[in-house]
């Protein structure tokens, strides 16, 4: 079984730019703006996975 | 031991390919709280980041004093508490307790792990032409 982490390595993200994304061993769980609404969606989606949280980066993102 | 993260590469609608220097991280806040997140390290900030919602999802108190987070584009208001980090990978499995920034209201920040403490644990190295991250643990007591 996969970890998250290495779905996260193969995930595309293309269409998920700038947004919170929840990864669980079955792929992408949940996506938004908030990361708090984004992992509790993950947790009803998919009960007694392990999630992980994941900001996309946008073009060129700085930092503040 | 070295711990090596491979950089994410991510392909935009565009074409165009962004690869960052991430690593996968659980953050312990409140009650042993624990979330697994990817963290961006950052040797330019001083401090390690997260967001307000973040900080929530950990239980932090935020109602320490307000201080101003200031970057590039300006101000935003803040609190300054302190997390755990539980990095791992195979045979090697380290906790850091370090001072984090908690940027409040609807910020865009991801997880950001910055110098203080973490960068003094570590020897990191940005491989950006293998396009890997490695980290070595300066002392070795492991917890």
């Amino acid at each position: 079984m996969e970890s998250n982490y290495e779905v996260f390595l193969k995930a595309d993200f293309k269409h998920y730019i700038g947004k919170w994304v929840a990864i669980c061993n079955e792929g992408i769980a949940a996506s938004g703006d908030n990361a708090k609404l984004v992992y509790k969606e993950a947790q009803m989606r998919f009960p007694g996975k392990k999630i992980m949280l994941a900001k996309v980066p946008e073009k060129e993102s700085m930092i503040f | 031991m070295t711990l090596s993260f491979k950089y994410k590469s991510i392909k935009r609608p565009d074409g165009e390919e962004v690869k960052t220097p991430s690593i996968p991280v659980t953050l312990i806040g409140e009650g042993a709280i624990r979330i697994e997140v990817m963290a961006l390290i950052d040797s330019g900030a001083d401090l390690s980041v997260i967001s307000q919602d973040i900080a929530e999802l950990l239980n932090l108190d935020l109602n320490g004093p307000k201080t101003k987070s200031r970057g590039i584009g300006g101000e935003v208001d803040a609190v300054n508490t302190h997390i755990k980090i539980n990095i791992k990978k195979g045979h090697e499995d380290y906790i850091i307790s370090v001072p984090v920034q908690v940027i409040l209201g609807d910020s865009k920040v991801p997880v950001l792990i910055g110098r203080a403490v973490f960068f003094d644990e570590f020897k990191i190295s940005f491989e950006q032409s293998e396009e890997r991250i490695l980290l070595k643990k300066i002392n070795s007591n492991r917890y």
